[in-house]
């Protein structure tokens, strides 16, 4: 029978793959194709019709598991027309398909997803269908995503869900992006989202997840949506679900790239270059001659610039320092689906080499996914289980910010060669005149700092119907990860010279959640739909970590601290937990009118004894409008639902596990002449301190409009944040000077838009989704003073958190141009002046500010303002995709408007015109006389004037509008002819961070320096690990 | 049916987990806190030390605050450095000290600081299992320090916040200032218990624990300032009995070889060096005389006392 079934079966693919030519008839024929999703793959059990055009003579064939169908019997030289349809895509008709005699009548159908009504959106604790859906969630199927050349699926997700902001700050291999859903902002906790995998909250980093294991994204953003991860979804919760087999997808899956990743030239800085930067040097010397009196001019220095003829371009730091770079990739997955059984087998390697030499990142990982059912599905267990390994090497070193080592590159002297005579590496490498520089090509070849990561993600679940309508369903999930850091650095490049330093270190950690939860079902009548959820949840995080440092080698030949002869080192451990019980109601009528009532009891260790326990409940309402009687007449409107929600979530991301209790420092006295060293209290702990309250109101609209062509989503939430927690200054007669409380208020409110077309449904296919997110905040309570500044100095105090503002909101001078002539000086308030010293710091051609309180004298502290708003008009992302034959296109796009970047990496150290960095070539333009004023943009050289231009102010502020074009993606299905093994094949080319529209002339409008964290800054460049335009060249493969 | 009962064992074996009622009461096993110290008798040893520790602090900057008031000292002004510390310093000299005044916070700041350490101790003593008798001493060290602090407080600052409990939330941190009259009900109050459960030095020199000696002569200052003479007079005479007796000279007070002396009822204890947790009195280079040599001399010159001070010190000679 089995032998007769396979005979069968190769007689079939013999006869009929895809392109099959078979007429075993004079005058009879037949179609057979394929009908794939957007992402290809198959798509079981689609309903096709073939009907001869203009006759009434329907034959209805379904799909196989291979998403194949062959009509047969059909009339050679006739045309007939084809429609398919199936649920979630939106119907494909080819009217007079021309049925060839003795010809390949094949047809390759994709489908575009169409009303997703219907679809199963997986939301906090099971699973809804969309229609019915109350909060706020964006889901994203991975599918389409995953041409891009990229290693974390952050990037994929950019611009792709309305209301989240994911931004690339840097572009350090495999690290560098971060979510902001809703413009989540906390002081002293982490501001990212709850991410959960397939049900299980993690607790370690996202860094080490395949992007090739995701089947889907659900965004949560509501407080109805994320209530019931209650002390964890203030900032918004992200549900993960790893591929799963379906019944009849068997197969295996490979897919590979290559690419190759260079940095932009376009947006490089242009420096000066050796004979540049020596001309400049030497007119600040004669300037300083002729206008300074008493100023020297050393030996050393007239030798090094005197004669800038002598040099060429010199040494180009940038170009030693970085390479293109390769990164390949792999993915295989094996596929068994079957009515009661499905595993998924899958294994994956990246390697992403970085654009700046020596330093990349390396990724192996492995997931099963096993699923089976029992008892007529009454039962049902598995268990998911993840292992990677990365091996990540020099790319933590600190690349960004200031005096980070890509700041160095520019800065360097390219005076200076990085080789001695004998070969060896020069370590300073800065001409006379200039600040101390290490460099910074032997120190990215001399330093050796690889983490070992693994990882471990699993859950095992059991879920079981009691009886009909009552199920119980129980996990057990874990979260391991151990990582063990080597370190060296030779001491050519140390700090302190000579001193050659070894690290050794190692973090062990890891949390398990345990979870059992009774859901009901239940309909009364015919009209009332119930489903009724109650749970318990225990969760435990413990870590482990130990640091050996490492002095005193003998040489940098062995990297390992048993050459050392000094070590010192540390252990540390800490836990926390957090149980909590949950429940929820979903009550329906007539499918009409919809309520969710949910709420989360959390308790945590990390909260003070007596706020141990937080209720986090929510409502959220919904009325399909389109369903009323009313709406039937109005064709046009598909599908109308109105939502509202309201809730109360919190925040406990702090990395301070014991906060609430007070730390026992040393302190020390004598008695009987003895050293005694006693212990107490050294920081207040507060019993009082609590999780970060959000609540937050959402008003949402979902519209399907024409046939369900176009689907559109709008959501306006408002939240407000208080008992962000905080240091509080406390009266010193308590003994302290602080305590750790719940005191700030942030307001955030905005418009979430997005929209989803079926332009062109024909031969070619068009289909764009476009989103754009309008997020606003307002800092409305922080402890006294009411503002919190940055640092204490005027050159990187860049923001000022305050009271009435918004966050990140940019501080500094007001730029007016320089001085003109002794008569602007005179006429002009000028810099620390005093009576003693009428002119202050000030002189013609050095930068004059505006004299905010009016004093008549420019100082630091009255005439300093906000003088800029980082916060984007609005942002979103834009994805056109086209599907014409064989071929797909993609291009997807990001954008900002409105928004001001601080640009410090170039005002800060780019123009400093003191000689102690290497200036831009712009530079060179500068004041030198009245006669000679240059571009008005660079002051003049004097000693003691130049600080004024390395102070923020609104020079430094740029428009930091952009539409980047993220990725493009040009792929191919290649026809199959009679190959029995292969189902489907496709390659493609796809350019990835392929240009970038913009204003800003620094190198990355997305960065900042505070990273994803809105509250250490917004749009502030100071300099970020580039990120690299990456071609790449990939081939998808699924075998039988 | 064997499946049902996995069913339930697995669910049982969740409820195992996480049933504990101290699942979410988490203490850190790496450092203490207050939730895992001041339970034995050699934590409560340990925090009694940290207790004295700000004395040399409070000693330290009320020496500015209080003696630069008075006649025995004077700044001479360097007209080369016009730091804030110097400002603040001529401020107290010239009665100009506000508020903002360095020298005026640091008192109030440690001598708070002792006693928020001394309020830990005496508040967390009860409910730890210390034999009676140690528990005793450490109260009675405990309330000493306190004691002396708020003396210290109350006659330069006036009414002042009274705390006797230590601060866990933010509301406890800002409470109203308590009259002269209750803040001293509350000094005596400590002082007496202080006498009641210390016991005479053991020994001479003394090791420079509070003993029923410095509890009775603090008993004594407080009750000379409230000019209640016969209970001063009371106090006092009990005194010699426990070892006390003045040295043959008076000078002999400022030998280092005396230090801790029979003479002495309470002394703040400095040692110098440079081991990690030596505690030399930076007081002493304040009174080298300003030199132009600065070879010899570190050329310091922060206070001078008056010449009537000088002269006072009968029987010894200084060099300048």
């Amino acid at each position: 029978m089995a032998k007769k079934k396979l005979v069968f079966k190769w007689l079939f693919y013999l006869s009929c793959i895809c392109i099959s030519v078979n007429t075993y008839a004079q005058s009879r024929t037949k179609i057979s194709g394929v009908v794939l999703d957007e992402a290809n793959t198959p798509l079981k059990g689609a309903d096709v019709s073939i009907n001869k055009t203009g006759k009434q003579d329907t034959s209805h064939l379904i799909t196989d598991k291979n998403g194949r169908f062959v009509a047969e019997n059909l009339d050679a030289e006739a045309s007939y027309d084809i429609q398919v349809k199936n649920i979630g895509f939106q119907n494909f008709i080819r009217k007079s398909f021309q049925v060839k005699k003795g010809d390949n009548n094949s047809i390759l159908i994709r489908l575009t997803p169409g009303s997703n009504l219907l679809d199963d959106v997986i939301v906090s604790y099971g699973i809804q269908k969309r229609a019915l859906v109350t909060g706020s969630v964006a889901e994203v199927k991975a599918g389409p995503l995953q041409d891009a050349p990229v290693n974390q699926f952050a990037q994929q997700l950019q611009g792709k869900v309305a209301g989240v902001q994911i931004n690339q700050y840097s572009g350090q291999p495999g690290r560098g992006i971060g979510f902001i859903v809703r413009g989540a902002a906390s002081f002293y906790s982490s501001n990212q989202p709850l991410f959960v995998i397939d049900g299980v909250p993690i607790t370690g980093s996202i860094n080490n997840i395949n992007p090739a294991e995701i089947e889907s994204f659900s965004f949560l953003k509501d407080a109805s949506a994320t209530a019931l991860y209650g002390s964890r979804a203030a900032n918004g919760v992200v549900l993960i679900t790893t591929k799963h087999a379906k019944d009849g997808q068997s197969g295996l899956d490979v897919s590979t790239s290559y690419a190759l990743q260079k940095i932009p030239g376009e947006r490089l800085p242009e420096m000066m270059n050796a004979k540049q930067f020596a001309t400049f040097m030497k007119q600040r010397a004669e300037d300083g001659l002729k206008y300074e009196t008493g100023y020297k001019v050393s030996a050393d220095y007239h030798a090094a610039y005197d004669d800038p003829d002598q040099y060429g371009a010199g040494t180009d730091w940038f170009n030693l320092l970085t390479r293109v770079a390769p990164m390949r990739n792999i993915d295989i997955s094996l596929k068994s689906g079957h009515e009661h059984s499905s595993s998924t087998l899958m294994a994956g390697y990246q390697d992403q080499q970085g654009v700046i030499i020596n330093n990349g990142t390396k990724l192996f990982s492995f997931r099963f996914n096993q699923d089976a059912t029992f008892i007529n599905n009454r039962l049902k267990m598995g268990f998911n289980i993840s292992a990677s390994y990365r091996v990540d090497h020099n790319n933590r070193l600190s690349t960004d910010g200031v005096n980070g080592y890509f700041e160095r590159f520019f800065e360097a002297s390219p005076l200076i060669s990085p080789y001695n005579e004998d070969g060896s590496y020069t370590r300073i490498v800065s001409s006379p005149g200039m600040v101390s520089y290490i460099n910074p090509l032997a120190t990215y070849n001399l330093t050796n700092d690889d983490y070992y990561t693994t990882r471990i993600l699993g859950n095992g679940y059991l879920n079981f119907e009691i009886i009909k309508g009552l199920s119980i369903k129980s996990s057990l999930g874990f979260d391991k990860g151990a990582e063990t850091r080597k370190y060296f650095q030779s001491g050519i490049v140390t700090g302190t010279e000579g001193q050659t330093t070894g690290t050794s270190s190692a973090v062990d950690n890891g949390s398990w959640t345990a979870e059992a939860n009774l859901v009901y079902n239940k309909n009364i009548g015919k009209d009332h739909h119930i489903e009724a959820l109650a749970g318990y949840s225990a969760q435990k995080f413990s870590t482990y970590s130990n640091t050996l440092t490492g002095l005193g080698f003998e040489s940098d030949d062995i990297p390992y601290l048993n050459q050392a002869t000094n070590i010192t080192g540390a252990s540390n451990g800490s836990a926390y937990s957090l149980v909590s019980v949950l429940g929820r109601i979903n009550y329906d009528f007539k499918r009409k009118y919809l309520l969710s009532i949910a709420s989360r009891t959390d308790g945590s260790s990390k909260f003070g004894e007596n706020k141990r326990w937080g209720d986090f409940p929510s409502v959220s309402v919904g009325w399909i409008v389109s369903s009323e009687k009313f709406m039937q007449h109005l064709r046009p409107i598909n599908f109308l639902k109105l939502r509202a929600s309201y809730g109360l979530t919190g925040n406990n991301f702090f990395s301070a596990y014991y906060a609430p209790q007070a730390t026992i420092g040393t302190f020390y006295y004598n008695f009987n002449n003895q050293i005694t060293q006693g212990q107490t209290i050294n920081n207040l702990g507060n019993s009082e301190l609590a999780w970060e309250r959000n609540k937050q109101f959402d008003l949402g609209l979902d519209v399907n409009l024409l046939n369900n062509r176009l689907s559109f989503t709008y959501d306006y939430y408002h939240k407000i944040t208080d008992g962000l927690i905080q240091q509080r200054a406390l009266p010193t007669s308590t003994g302290f000077s602080q305590i750790i409380s719940n005191v700030g208020a942030l307001k955030m409110w905005g418009h979430e838009f997005s929209l989803s077309s079926v332009n062109t449904t024909g031969r070619l296919k068009w289909n764009t989704s476009l989103t754009v997110s309008v997020d606003r905040n307002l800092i409305t309570n922080l402890v006294d003073p009411g503002y919190i500044r940055r640092n204490n100095t005027v050159s990187s105090d860049y923001y000022r958190q305050q009271v009435g503002h918004h966050l990140g909101e940019f501080y500094g001078f007001v730029f007016e141009g320089l001085y003109k002539d002794q008569q602007d000086l005179d006429n002009s308030p000028k810099y620390q002046a005093t009576n003693n010293n009428p002119q202050g710091v000030s002189d013609i051609g050095t930068i004059k500010v505006k004299d905010i309180n009016g004093d008549g004298v420019i100082d630091d502290v009255n005439d300093r303002t906000f003088i800029g708003d980082p916060t984007p008009k609005f942002t979103g992302g834009m994805v056109n995709s086209f599907a014409f034959k064989n071929f797909d296109l993609s291009l997807d796009m990001t954008y900002s408007v409105g928004g001001k970047i601080l640009n410090a990496a170039k005002w800060a150290y780019q123009t400093n015109m003191d000689g102690s960095r290497v200036p831009l070539a712009a530079a060179l333009d500068y004041w030198r006389s009245e006669d000679d004023p240059g571009s008005g943009i660079y002051p003049r050289t004097k000693t003691g004037t130049t600080a004024m231009g390395r102070q923020v102010n609104t020079q430094w502020i740029e428009n930091g509008s952009y539409l980047a074009l993220k990725n493009i993606t040009l792929g191919y299905t290649l026809p199959l002819r009679n190959i029995t093994w292969l189902n489907n094949l496709r390659i493609y080319g796809s350019v990835q961070q392929a240009y970038i529209f913009t204003g800003y002339s620094g190198m990355n409008p997305e960065v900042n320096v505070g990273s994803s964290d809105p509250t250490a800054g917004v749009g502030i460049d100071e300099n970020a690990y580039p990120i690299p335009r990456t071609f790449a060249f990939g081939i998808t493969a699924s075998f039988k | 049916m064997k499946r049902i009962y996995n069913v339930f064992l697995f669910i049982a074996i969740i409820g195992a987990f996480s049933c504990k009622k101290d699942f979410i009461a988490l203490t850190p096993v790496d450092a203490y806190t207050t939730n895992n110290f001041y339970k034995t008798e050699q934590q409560f040893e340990s925090a009694m030390v940290a207790a004295y520790a700000p004395l040399r602090d409070v000693l330290i900057n009320d020496y500015f605050t209080s003696e630069m008031h008075s006649d025995n000292t004077i700044y001479q002004p360097v007209g080369s450095n016009v730091g804030t510390a110097y400002v603040y310093r001529e401020n107290i000299s010239d009665f100009l000290n506000t508020s903002v005044n360095s020298y005026v916070n640091a008192t109030w700041q440690h001598s708070y600081t002792g006693i928020s350490r001394c309020n830990i101790i005496i508040q967390s003593l009860p409910g730890s299992n210390i034999t009676d008798s140690i528990k005793k001493n450490i109260d009675g060290q405990a309330k000493f320090l306190r004691a002396l602090n708020y003396f210290k407080l109350v006659r330069l600052y006036g009414a002042i916040p009274l705390f006797l409990k230590v601060v866990t939330t933010a509301n406890d941190a800002f409470i109203p200032r308590t009259s002269v009259d209750s803040v001293y009900m509350q000094i005596v109050s400590d002082a007496k218990d202080a006498m009641d459960e210390l016991a005479p030095p053991a020994k001479f020199p003394q090791t420079g624990v509070a003993t029923k000696g410095a509890a009775t002569m603090l008993l004594a200052d407080v009750y000379a300032t409230q000019k209640k003479w016969t209970e001063v007079e009371q106090l006092l005479k009990t005194l010699p009995a426990m070892g006390y007796d003045l040295n043959s000279n008076y000078g002999d007070a400022f030998d280092p070889l005396n230090k801790n002396s029979k003479e002495s009822i309470f002394e703040v204890q400095f040692l110098g060096g440079d081991m990690t947790g030596s505690t030399p009195n930076a007081l002493s280079i304040h009174f080298i005389p300003r030199s132009t040599n600065t070879k010899l001399l570190t050329g310091i010159v922060i206070n001078n006392r008056v010449r009537r001070l000088e002269y006072s010190y009968k029987g010894s000679y200084f060099l300048f």
